[in-house]
């Protein structure tokens, strides 16, 4: 039985810069590509050379807030579902009017996610980091399914090019970020980072 | 929400749909249909497919099951791996040691107190102080929410302490633990757990100064009951019309059954066919004196009257719960020493086995039956929320003819405020609501 025993806990990566940047993977496991958040930080980890902290939270809920604690920013890395191509790679800074909470009467506890837990911190006035997303375009989320390949290599890119993401948050956070940037599915070269 | 394009209630046939039931665990609907004021039908519609948990579990292997099970709450996970390693431990003769029980009762304090916290503050406090969500409520109320989320935070560290993570923990197993942990470990936890036992009493305070519908319907209560501690892991089960039985009785007591508008079975009294009600209302009212003692001196002197039929009340006995939780795991802290064994050693054996525990929610009853070479050849796991379904209904039935003279959105709010008394997890069950009301 697979035991990803060491999803929930938080691990330091290399030394550098740890307490700057926190890498959270986000999503559910079983259910396709859904998974790619949480299988990019864990072979970030295998690389064992990536800036800051790596979290994967497969079954975050209300303690997603844990993860905005104590950080000065916090890169998460999700499945997304935007209508453009599978394996299409999106780097985000958040909030965006990109990402909007769903109706938060209508939620159930199931249903609490990154845009609610940042409304919650909002209301009660915590401190909140720069944060950013980075998504992959799913392709399909059946339960038991593999990763399509187009986000298989999506996934394979961007743990290759990790350090180039790294080093374009740590800029933009001095020279500032004009908007969302967006990968095409094949776009192994990630121009523009 | 949707209302019919119909006036109040001097309509003969009015219809209120909720889409779906907010701040429960899972998603569901409710439907009601009202004929001249009189309420004619309710059904609560469980319309997540089937988990088909029961089926999965056969042909695998004993030692596999608490994981498995583990996968069906990722709030209460730890209560379907109690009740199956107690059913499985029954099914194989074996006998875990005092140190094992009382680490598991601990595992168990960290399961309520996060269940219990999240409950009372981020999915029902709203209900009382007039919110839409603990979002809402957050703004006005901030001291009280920071309050719960650590409440509920500590719960989560126990757990992952405890259980290898917070969520479906992984250090479970049949015959104990396949790791203990060390007392400089949970003695680091003591403080927090210390601020929360006084954050837990304050809790009571609030909650039992809320304002609570006046609805107190016939109840049967049932829980786990222990001749001297708290219901938590054994082990008979009682009501509070005079049952009193072995869990090997259970099956023979209460019998469950499929109704067409759901896909989670519902549970009933073999013999009557009267529901029945589970979770911290029926523990406490059935066990009061077996609190802990601050725990119990809350409750006694919080200006509720116990035994209470109150359902509203239930958010008051599960902040008694929380103070119960953070004592016991306190005291068990205290006397924690690591054992040399975190695991007594299995003879597998062919057998049949049985066992209720007291999951946040309620009674949680599991029986399985295993071959010679340990591999699982029948399971059957009745969720307490799938217990409570019916009464539920019955709980509706009851309460609709008294808030007729609502508006449709008010009616509909009112209704979700009942359910959710229940802290329902549908997920368990299989999942949860809308409403929709007819009115003639």
């Amino acid at each position: 039985m697979n035991r990803p025993a060491s999803q929930s806990k938080v691990e330091r990566g290399a030394a550098k810069a740890a307490a700057s940047l926190r890498v959270v993977g986000l999503g559910n496991p079983v259910a396709g590509d859904d998974s790619v958040g949480l299988e990019i930080v864990n072979r970030l980890r295998a690389r064992g050379d990536c800036e800051g902290e790596l979290v994967s939270l497969p079954q975050a809920g209300v303690g997603l807030m844990d993860a905005l604690e104590n950080v000065e920013a916090v890169l998460f890395i999700d499945a997304v579902s935007s209508g453009s191509p599978a394996g299409t790679l999106h780097l985000v800074p958040l909030p965006s009017g990109e990402v909007a909470p769903r109706a938060l009467a209508t939620l159930s506890s199931h249903g609490w996610g990154l845009a609610e837990t940042l409304k919650l911190m909002e209301a009660l006035g915590r401190a909140i980091p720069r944060l950013a997303l980075l998504g992959v375009e799913l392709g399909t989320v059946e339960p038991g399914a593999a990763r399509s390949p187009a986000v298989e290599a999506a996934m394979e890119t961007l743990v290759e090019r990790f350090p180039a993401v790294y080093a374009f948050l740590a800029a933009a956070e001095k020279t500032g970020w004009a908007g969302p940037l967006r990968f095409p599915p094949g776009d192994t070269s990630l121009a523009g980072l | 929400m949707t209302t019919s394009p119909t006036g109040p209630s001097a309509l003969p046939l009015r219809t209120v749909k909720v889409e779906n039931l907010s701040r429960v665990e899972g998603e569901g609907g409710l439907y009601a249909r009202v004929e001249n004021g009189v309420v004619r039908e309710v059904k609560l519609d469980i319309f997540e497919p089937p988990r088909f948990f029961e089926a999965f579990l056969r042909g695998r292997h004993f030692q596999e099951v608490p994981d498995i099970t583990a996968r069906i709450c990722g709030i209460c996970p730890v209560a379907y791996q109690m009740s199956s390693v107690h059913a499985l431990e029954a099914a194989m003769g074996v006998t875990i040691t005092p140190e094992i029980r009382a680490l598991r009762r601990l595992l168990y304090c960290g399961e309520w107190i996060e269940s219990h916290a999240l409950h009372i503050y981020l999915l029902q406090a709203p209900d009382f102080l007039g919110y839409d969500s603990a979002i809402a409520m957050a703004a006005d109320h901030p001291k009280e929410v920071e309050q719960g989320l650590r409440l509920k935070k500590i719960g989560n560290d126990l757990l992952e302490l405890l259980g290898g993570r917070a969520t479906h923990p992984v250090s479970v197993c049949v015959g104990g633990f396949y790791k203990a942990p060390r007392r400089a470990e949970l003695l680091k936890l003591k403080p927090d757990l210390e601020w929360g036992l006084e954050a837990s009493l304050a809790t009571v305070k609030l909650v039992a100064g809320l304002k609570f519908p006046d609805f107190a319907p016939d109840y049967e209560f049932v829980s786990v009951s222990h001749p001297d501690e708290y219901p938590m892991n054994e082990r008979r089960i009682v009501s509070s019309a005079g049952v009193d039985i072995e869990p090997a009785e259970f099956e023979r007591v209460s019998l469950e059954e499929h109704v067409e508008h759901s896909t989670a079975l519902h549970s009933k009294r073999a013999d009557t066919g009267r529901s029945y009600f589970v979770g911290p209302l029926a523990r406490i009212n059935l066990n009061l004196e077996k609190l802990f003692p601050r725990a119990k001196e809350a409750a006694k002197t919080c200006g509720i009257r116990w035994p209470s039929r109150n359902p509203f009340q239930g958010i008051v006995a599960r902040a008694v719960e929380l103070v119960h939780a953070y004592e016991e795991a306190i005291t068990l802290v205290d006397a924690y020493q690591q054992p040399a064994l975190s695991r007594v050693e299995i003879k597998v054996r062919a057998g049949e086995g049985c066992a209720a525990t007291e999951a946040p929610r309620g009674v949680l009853y599991h029986r399985y039956r295993v071959n010679n070479q340990g591999l699982v050849e029948f399971a059957r796991i009745v969720p307490p929320t799938a217990q409570n379904y019916r009464r539920m209904e019955d709980d509706l039935r009851l309460y609709l003819p008294g808030i007729l003279d609502r508006s449709e959105p008010e009616i509909a709010r009112a209704c979700e405020d009942l359910i959710r008394n229940y802290d329902p997890c549908i997920s368990c069950s299989t999942h949860f609501l809308k409403l929709k009301l007819d009115r003639e």
